[in-house]
């Protein structure tokens, strides 16, 4: 699960009490934007054409396939949800103009718009987006997002552009999850997927992929790029100034992994915004004629996983003297040069609520390591390996956590590998502890991790807890929002004491562009991935 | 002739001088290469850190100094590996002839065809990242060279006559190898051995460039240098020191080895 998921649950709030809402209410005013540049907003100005290429520093894996999401996720230039949030969080229209709950949420009926279409002319209608989320729930397609839309008990096509969702039980998730087209809620065309999918010619997702966004796909060069081309007949959502279709001609991704190359081609104009800028270019970025660099809060929180189930991770006590022994603090102001804040908890603060920290278990207390370890029948430490993807940030933070282990007596060997590697690792079940990071942006992230169902993966932690799995599934489905925040609240606090990670830090989400970019407006649950508004001035 | 020395005595001393601080690090390294100073990050020189500090806080010169022994090490035992391994299977090939020498030849030809570094890098990757894996994997793919070499010295100096003369006075074949075929064909072996040493610090350094070499906090150049890239406006002398040591020290290597096959080619005296 990579970076740049962003997103909050606290709009469920607004929509799981409501019986109507009509969604044109919800669209968000001017100032719920971040600022663009005010000569930029001056309509008339606005220049069409031209190719906005965008660094990535990861790349799909293993294809670009809502009902086969691997480690990475899907470029959102090209799906759009059933719904799509504004910059407020709150769920606005997508392929959906607006829906009606009733009987308590337990009955969802949603309008379809009548002037979609899929990007290979397929008009989109109730029956599409039926047979869509029929494919995703499929055990035969065995999607890894199953569990996410497992709340939908059956569908009806009322008419030709209205869908009604029976659930048996009320889950306050599903807004979020219907908004999350950078992932499981990104609808396809899903009879394109039947002809070419894995029960067809088997191209699906690195040749063909058919989406309904404002850029189609053109073609994906593993390694190297990918290419997306304007879509003209999209129409767009109220959360964007472009009612459609998008003012580039296309948007080229380019996959670059080396953060000193991204930077130069950023430098030069090749790149004209890099999706991640690492905390040590940040100054020299920002210091470039004609760069901008945008900062916000994230989701993201990197931490050391450890395998549950594997002596002596086996022993809590042991996990917690590992938690004391490391300093968040240090880490944060050395490693990401303060562009980050030390990790108390699971999840990122920026989930409000939700969110809950536990300084105790999380905090940095050396001499108490100690005694837990001696406790736990450690009193001389261990032997330990210590896996890190091959980026100098995380090595950084490995070779600073090597030294913190070893100042309570643990010796921990460090190795490298490059991403493939690593998840053949992690995927051959041989990890004992290991640097990962997550930036979800929903608390199905804690059974996402947690959950006995998805041992060993993506439940690599290899914690299996029953009674846990039990309190997951009882609040994925409470009754409302305030409910389910409550006991995800609990389950934070008793997770916590497990101490299945060491939290490290809660990196901040630095983007950079170039002032050919126009109308750019970073959004906090999508990034930089909706090039709707953009427009360049070359 | 006299130019030819010149160069090797310079490159005769940088091994020497790699070598002498190799064995002296403990003495020469103003600062334990493992210690992070985490108060002191990537600083400029200094008299207490006369190359400064890396990312986490630790003396660059003591690094630098402690990576000539990772770079020495895998020179010498993977040449070591290669050259034996060579040794060994040319000797056999050489001196038995016949289809031995065809299918080994073939087994050699086969192996040759492997782009050498793809090559090591799928051994590391089986192995699991480290030096040994490296050092393994080099000298994997290195006997080949070996091999050949030492096939073709035997396949000339077996038919001269003192070897005849030791075969008719009944010695073994072990003896007539150990004794008068060997001795005889090893001064090429020398020279491979001394560029393929550079070749190994090369590909070392390249390695643990990537991560599969040398694993944090072991200071070899190639991870050093790796690091240093991404931080070359804080501290530019973190990628320059090490790119800088790897520099000599091959230079070194190729300095000498050049010259002694100079030296020991008979076309050229003269």
């Amino acid at each position: 699960m990579r970076k740049a998921n962003k997103g909050k649950w606290l709009f469920f709030l607004i929509v799981a009490i409501s019986l109507v809402f009509a969604m044109s209410a919800c669209a968000p005013g001017e100032e719920a934007a971040p600022p663009a540049d005010e000569e930029d907003a001056v309509e008339g100005e606005i220049k069409t054409g031209g190719d906005l290429v965008i660094a990535w520093d990861w790349e799909p894996d293993p294809v670009i396939d809502p009902y086969n999401l691997g480690w990475g996720n899907l470029p959102l230039d090209i799906f759009e949800g059933l719904l799509i949030s504004d910059y407020d969080f709150n769920p606005g229209p997508g392929i959906a103009e607006s829906y009606t709950f009733e009987e308590g949420g337990l009955v969802q009926i949603y309008q379809i718009r009548d002037d979609r279409y899929f990007h290979d002319g397929t008009k989109i209608d109730a029956e599409a987006v039926k047979r869509h989320f029929e494919l995703l729930i499929d055990e035969e397609v065995d999607s890894m997002s199953r569990w996410d839309f497992a709340f939908i008990s059956s569908m009806e096509v009322l008419d030709e552009y209205t869908l009604q969702f029976n659930l048996d039980d009320p889950f306050p998730a599903a807004l979020s999850n219907f908004s999350w087209a950078g992932g499981w809620g990104g609808i396809q065309n899903p009879y394109a997927w039947e002809e070419y999918g894995p029960w067809g010619e088997n191209t699906y997702g690195t040749d063909v992929v058919v989406g309904s966004g404002p850029f189609k796909f053109v073609e994906w060069i593993p390694g190297d790029r990918m290419v997306l081309e304007r879509f003209d007949d999209y129409k767009s959502t109220p959360i964007f100034e472009n009612e459609g279709p998008a003012y580039l001609d296309s948007v080229t991704y380019r996959f670059i992994f080396d953060s000193s190359t991204a930077v130069m081609e950023f430098e030069v104009g090749n790149v004209h915004m890099l999706e991640t800028v690492p905390p040590e270019f940040v100054e020299q970025v920002s210091n470039m004629p004609g760069a901008n660099v945008y900062k916000g809060d994230s989701w993201e929180v990197v931490y050391i996983g450890m395998a549950c189930d594997k002596p002596p991770f086996d022993n809590v006590l042991v996990r917690r003297a590992l938690n004391l022994a490391v300093d968040q603090q240090e880490i944060a102001d050395i490693v990401w040069m303060g562009y980050a804040e030390p990790a108390y908890g699971y999840i990122s603060p920026s989930f409000g609520d939700a969110y809950v920290a536990d300084r105790e278990t999380f905090g940095y207390d050396p001499e108490m390591a100690m005694e837990l370890l001696a406790e736990a029948g450690y009193p001389d430490g261990f032997t330990a390996e210590l896996m890190v993807e091959n980026r100098t940030d995380w090595i950084s933070a490995a070779e600073i956590i090597q030294d913190m282990f070893a100042q309570v007596g643990v010796d921990v060997e460090i190795r490298q590998y490059e991403r493939a590697g690593y998840y053949d690792v992690l995927r051959a079940e041989d990890q004992e502890m290991f640097i990962r990071a997550h930036s979800w942006w929903g608390l199905d992230i804690l059974p996402w991790y947690f959950h006995s169902r998805n041992f060993p993966y993506p439940n690599y932690h290899r914690y299996v807890n029953e009674e846990m799995d039990a309190r997951f599934d009882d609040a994925d489905y409470s009754a409302t929002y305030e409910e389910l925040v409550e006991k995800y609240r609990d389950i934070q606090v008793d997770l916590a004491k497990e101490a299945i990670w060491v939290p490290l830090v809660q990196p901040m989400d630095i983007v950079a562009y170039r002032d050919e970019v126009k109308n750019f407006n970073f959004h906090p649950l999508y990034g930089i991935r909706y090039n709707v508004d953009v427009w360049l001035d070359e | 002739m006299f130019s030819k020395r010149k160069s090797a005595y310079v490159g005769l001393v940088i091994i020497l001088g790699f070598i002498v601080i190799a064995l002296f690090a403990p003495w020469i390294a103003p600062h334990d290469y493992r210690v992070q100073d985490r108060s002191s990050i990537m600083e400029s020189p200094s008299l207490e850190y006369p190359l400064g500090t890396d990312r986490v806080g630790r003396c660059l010169l003591s690094r630098i100094i402690y990576g000539a022994r990772i770079s020495l090490t895998v020179g010498l035992v993977s040449v070591g590996i290669g050259a034996s391994l060579g040794l060994l299977i040319g000797s056999i090939s050489g001196y038995m002839g016949g289809w031995v020498d065809r299918v080994i030849m073939g087994f050699v030809d086969i192996v040759w065809s492997f782009p050498t570094m793809l090559l090591a890098i799928a051994l590391t990757a089986i192995l699991q990242p480290g030096l040994q894996s490296v050092i393994i994997a080099l000298g994997l793919v290195s006997w080949p060279e070996y091999a050949r070499i030492i096939r073709s010295q035997f396949l000339a100096v077996k038919q001269k006559e003192f070897v005849e003369a030791a075969r008719s006075v009944g010695a073994s074949d072990f003896r007539i190898i150990k004794n008068h075929l060997l001795p005889n064909s090893i001064a090429p072996i020398i020279v491979v051995g001394t560029l393929g040493m550079a070749t190994a610090v090369l590909v070392e350094a390249t390695f643990s460039y990537l991560g599969l070499g040398a694993q944090p906090p072991e200071p070899s150049w190639g991870s050093i240098l790796s690091m240093g890239k991404d931080f070359i406006y804080h501290q530019p002398l973190m990628s320059i020191a090490p790119g800088l040591a790897i520099m000599i020290m091959v230079l070194g290597f190729n300095l000498f080895g050049d010259a002694i096959r100079d030296i020991m080619d008979p076309r050229l005296k003269n």
